[in-house]
Formats: C-alpha cells, structure tokens, sequence
C-alpha cells in the first residue's frame, strides 16, 4: 500500500477539522479526494507528508510510519500544491533545478531529470523566463515541473488547476495520465468534480473531515438511488402538467424553473421516452431535450444535501 | 549542500528590495553625511571654537589661565576675552562665539545651541571643574596648598588639556555619523534573516512547504541559507566601508582587519534578529520587515545617527540601553577601534554583540521547534 491513514484526528481547539480520516492508496492508482472547500483535504494532505502535527492517528507511506524525519520516504513523494510554489528570483530552469537537486546530488543525473521534466511540461521555450513573466497556465506547469522532476514514485497534488483556463486544464489532466502510465501512483484532491471522474481511477468523497463515500465512480453513482437525468426547454408547463410527470411510473423527482424542466429517474430506469410521449399527447411545447446519468455532484447531494460547490 | 549555496546566492542577489535597503541606500545616506558635514572630514583643516572668556580686573586664577593657554596654543580653542557679561552675551548672539565662560566662585558655561563645538567645550571644562574638586579635596587631606609645581605636575601626568593617548587619532565625533550607516547596514542583514525563515518555515510559504518536504534535513536548508545571506551581506558592508574609507575619507584607524571582522558579527548579529522576528511574529512578511527595520532605525538614532550627543546622553542617563542597543554596540566598536590603541572596549562590545546572536538565533530556533509544522 502506497498510503494508509488510519483513525487520523486533527482538532483546532474544538473545531474538529479531521474526524477519524482513514485512506488507503494502492500503487499504480489515480486516486481522487473530492470535497467541498473547507472539508479538510488540504489538512489531511499535510498530516500525512507531516508537515502538521496531528492528534491521533498513523500514517504509513510506502509501508513505513510517516514522520517529519522519515527522509527515506520523502525522496519518493512529490506535491505539487495549489498555490504556484517556486521562486520568483529563479528562471524557469533554476527553479527546477534548486528543487530538483534537493534530491540528487549527481549533477549528471539531475541534468537529465530536469530537462525530462521541462519535456514532460511542455517548457522548453520558456526555460530562461522568470515566473513573473509565465502566464498561469504556464505557472501552473512550472509548479508540477517542479514536483515531479525528481521522478517521485508518489505525486500529491493538492487542487493542482485552480484557476487554469480550460485548455490549461486539459493538458494538465492529460499530463497527469501521462505520469501515471510511467508508473507514478497519485493522490489528487479537488473541488471540480468533473476533474476527479476524468481521470481518477478510484474516489474518495470528503465531508467535515471524514471520508462519506468511497469506490469507483460507477460504485459511488450506484450507491444513491438515482438513475438518469432529463432537461428539456419547455416554454410554458402547467402547474396541473407538472404534478401528473412527476406522478409517472420511474420517475424520482420533477422540478420546472425558468422555462427549463428537470427530471430526475428512478436509479435503473430510462424515462426519456415515456416522457417525450407525454408531452406530446398532453400539446406541451417543448425545444432541447438532453440526458445525463447521475454526477458525482448528486451523489455528493444525496449524502450531505449540499452541493459540493458552495458557488454552483 | 553546495548546490543550495549557489542558488541562495542568486536568490539574494536577486531580491531588489532588500538589496536596495542593505546596498544601494547605506551608500547614498553615507554620501548625503559626506555632503552634509563637508570639510568637518578633514581634520587637519578643523577650525578651533571660538569662545568668549569673562576676565574680571582683580581675578587671580594662574592654573585656569594656563588651561586656556594650552588649549589656544594647541589650536582647540580661540578665545576672546571681554570684561562684561553683556559683551559676551552679545558675542554669544550674533554668534561670534559658541559659548562664553565665567570664573567666579565655580566655572561657569553659558552656550547658544547644541552641536559639536559647545559638546566639545562643555566635555573639556567639566572636565577640569572635576579635576579642580579633586584637587581641593588633596590640599584638604595634606592641609596645605598645593604648589604651582605640583598643580602643573599633576595636570601633565594626567594629559589633561593635552591630547588623550589615542591610536594617533583625533578625538572626532562626526565619525560617529557614518558609523551608525555601518551599524544600520549591519542589522539590515534581519530583513534577509526574516526572508530566510519564511523560505523554510512550513507554515510561512508555499515554497517552504516544498522545501520541508525534501529528503534535505531542514538545518541544511537553515545553514545554507545563512551561507548564502551572511556572505552577500557580508560583501555589501564590505563595500560600504571600503567607499566610506578611500571616496568619502572616513577614518578608520589603524585596525582594518578587525574593522572587517566587526562588520562580520555585526551581519551575523543582524541575520540572527531576522531570524528571531522571522519565527516568533506570526504577521505578514512585510509587517516583520518593518519590525526589523524599526528596531534597526531606533537602535540608530540611540546610538547617535541623527544627533551626535544622543550617545552620550543615552550613555550617561541609561547605561544598560547602550549595551542593549545593538546598533550601539557596533557604532561603538568602530569608534572604539578608530580612537582607542588597545582592543579592550572593542573585545567588549564584540563579546556582546557574540551573545546576543546567539541568543537571538537561539530564541529562533526554539521558536521554530515549537511551532506544528515539522522542526529544525
């Protein structure tokens, strides 16, 4: 096992911040932490690499006890954070360099490394730009160039696309698959939930410090009861209208707001076409018609009755 | 370790701010003094201060007379003698004089305004008001007068109106000034203390999280740091006394290597403060640097930075904060090295100056082991 947290507790006072945290990590996984901000991600992430004390617990990383000490398992972990961690009086090239030679003293081989990890993030016209000139894709990539040039067989990356543009993002994501098929096993923790059903291979969801649900995300999907999703453009519903669809055999719930109708399924049900059939035979009006199968967010609605983004 | 060194050294290097306040603006303050105080640089050229003396027609006083004329002679003083005190009151007004002087029943000393002239005459004739009580009470204990061969014999064995025995230097109290610009360079040296701490302290950056958590135990990343900070710093002091002693002609004495080696406490005194503020104030960066900057400038316009004499009240009306003033102690050790030929004072101030390092650092350390984020 790559991580193994058992029982980790970590108070502020009495603000419960970790509340009995346990985790499991294979090798070769891409294992997703997804919780809303302030569910206690970041602090569990810190408990484990021991930069913060905690109260109760264990940490074992590769199978050892993790403590500020342990500089044997450290040379095998990599984080990249959320805020960009590299200095601004360094070029791109120096940054990677400095961090890279606190874990290899041969000059030869951290050469090597770090122009793999320039490779790897796509900087090499950028290797002699201080940070404050990259823009923050760029930044951003610097930062996991950083993290990972020593080759880590463990990569923590702590809401690495935090306000990335979209194209940023997917190559980040695609950069991560990438590492993951070299062999590097990663913990990667966001809010984005699309983000962790992109590429994580098994999910964690977090709530007030306490791991609520964890598996694939077929396996969290199908632990709450809902099954497909309707919205359809509908330009005018009658109250009596809405009442009989939600009266329909499958269906779980039916909401109209702002000329667009929702319905939710029964989970194993396909609703769409008993559906269109009512609308017509009832002359309901309506435009574009899509289906989805339930998000990690409705999961996540389901077990706490929050969505997992305080801003949508 | 090396390796950290090396970048160290470009991080510091590369940090503007700093540098300006540690480099660039000692050398433009040492610069504006220069400008400011003149030719009051050249000692050969120094004036004497010209004072009035109020002789009475039936006052007898052989030994004061000869004071005044050994100082006359020796180019200290000049003095003009008048028969009134309205005369001098107005010599004293329109400023042909710097001070007048009565001797009556006691000596007494009428100045216009502070500044070097009237501390000097003040110094000098205090100084011989004591001596002259002194001798008083010896001619009560020997229940005789003491004669005029004893008076001058006694005056000569002392060097009192002659000069002090120096290292061949000049009593000089504007070199006061430029000493205080070493001591604020010095302990501009905490702004990069407070830098250091925050670039491995765990819970200060996110750079310091990276580091914290590399296989490079943290009293390396510590040492190199100060490696790396000290010797930069170390440099610019270097070049600050360097420009002060051949283009503005400041003078040091003869004790140059232990000038450099005052210089190099006086960093390290300076980093250790940082370091201090840096892992015990729980405030933003910037709010550290102004703590340091604070205690630097404070410590500065104490040890005389602003007003000469400053020192010497600090030193008279409280003697501890003069040995707790860090900038104090390094004026002094520069002054001490200029002016005095032995090293006793400077091994004091140094001696100090070694503890309260240690002390600081020490005090930082612990501060950084307590903290929740992993220790040194």
């Amino acid at each position: 096992m790559v991580i193994k947290v058992e029982n980790l507790v970590k108070r502020y006072g009495e603000l419960v911040v970790l509340d009995h945290f346990n985790l499991e990590v294979g090798e070769g996984e891409i294992f997703g932490l997804l919780g809303p901000n302030g569910s206690g991600k970041s602090t569990s992430i810190h408990c484990m690499l021991s930069l913060l004390t905690y109260d109760k617990g264990e940490v074992m990383l590769f199978d050892k006890k993790m403590t500020p000490k342990s500089y044997d398992i450290k040379k095998d972990i990599g984080i990249v954070m959320q805020n960009v961690a590299v200095f601004e009086e360094l070029t791109v090239y120096e940054n990677i360099d400095y961090f890279c030679s606190l874990y290899v003293k041969d000059k030869e081989r951290r050469k090597e490394l770090v122009e793999s990890a320039i490779d790897f993030c796509a900087l090499n016209s950028f290797v002699k730009f201080y940070p404050a000139k990259l823009s923050g894709g760029l930044l951003r990539r610097l930062n996991i160039a950083c993290g990972i040039v020593h080759k880590p067989k463990l990569v923590i990356m702590d809401e690495p696309t935090v306000a990335v543009d979209p194209q940023s993002r997917n190559n980040i994501l695609e950069g991560i698959k990438k590492l993951n098929k070299e062999g590097t096993t990663i913990l990667y923790t966001s809010h984005y939930m699309e983000e962790i059903e992109q590429i994580c291979t098994r999910i964690a969801i977090m709530d007030r410090g306490r791991i609520i649900a964890k598996g694939t995300k077929e396996e969290l999907k199908a632990m709450i009861g809902l099954g497909e999703k309707i919205t359809m453009e509908v330009y005018q519903l009658e109250r009596e209208k809405l009442e009989e669809l939600k009266k329909l055999p499958g269906v779980k719930m039916a909401s109209y707001d702002g000329n667009i109708l929702t319905i939710k399924s029964e989970k194993g049900r396909n609703n769409l076409s008993p559906i269109l059939h009512y609308m017509e035979e009832g002359n309901v009006v309506f435009g574009k018609v899509y289906t989805e199968m339930p998000t990690l967010n409705d999961v996540f609605l389901e077990m706490t009755g929050k969505e997992l983004r305080d801003n949508g | 370790m090396v390796k950290q060194i090396y970048y160290n050294l470009k991080l510091v290097i590369r940090e503007k701010e700093i540098l300006f306040w540690n480099g660039i603006f000692t050398i433009l303050l040492s610069t504006m003094f220069a400008l400011a105080f003149g030719n009051m640089l050249d000692y050969e050229k120094m004036e004497p201060v010209s004072m009035a003396l109020i002789e009475e027609e039936n006052q007898e006083n052989e030994i004061f007379r000869e004071v005044i004329n050994a100082l006359e002679q020796e180019g200290y003083i000049k003095v003009t003698k008048v028969t009134e005190e309205g005369e001098a009151k107005k010599l004293l007004a329109e400023k042909n004089v710097a001070a007048y002087m009565e001797y009556g029943e006691e000596l007494k000393i009428t100045v216009q305004e502070s500044g070097y002239a009237t501390t000097f005459l003040k110094s000098v004739f205090d100084n011989y008001a004591q001596k002259q009580a002194t001798y008083e009470h010896m001619m009560e204990q020997l229940q005789r007068p003491l004669t005029q061969e004893e008076v001058v014999r006694l005056m000569e064995e002392e060097n009192y109106f002659t000069k002090v025995e120096s290292n061949h230097a000049e009593p000089d109290l504007v070199l006061n000034y430029f000493f205080t610009i070493i001591a604020m360079g010095c302990l501009y040296s905490g702004l990069n203390g407070v830098r250091l701490v925050k670039n491995i302290q765990g819970n200060q950056s996110d750079v310091a999280v990276r580091n914290s958590l590399s296989p490079m135990p943290r009293y390396k990343l510590f040492l190199s740091s100060v490696v790396a900070n000290f010797a930069v710093q170390y440099g610019l002091i270097g070049i600050l006394v360097l420009y002060m002693k051949y283009m503005l002609k400041v003078e040091f004495g003869t004790h140059m290597a232990m000038v450099f080696l005052v210089n190099g406490v006086g960093v390290f005194m300076g980093l250790s403060l940082g370091v201090l503020v840096g892992a015990i104030s729980h405030s933003k960066e910037n709010v550290k640097q102004w703590i340091v900057m604070g205690i630097t400038m404070l410590g500065c316009y104490l040890a005389g930075m602003m007003d000469s004499s400053m020192k010497y009240k600090v030193q008279e009306n409280a003697p501890f904060l003069a040995y707790i003033n860090p900038s104090n102690l390094l004026t002094d050790a520069y002054y001490s090295l200029y002016y005095y030929p032995d090293m006793e004072r400077t091994m004091t101030n140094l001696a100090i100056m070694c503890g309260f390092s240690l002390l600081f650092c020490g005090i930082g350390i612990f501060a950084l082991r307590r903290q929740q984020y992993e220790s040194i």
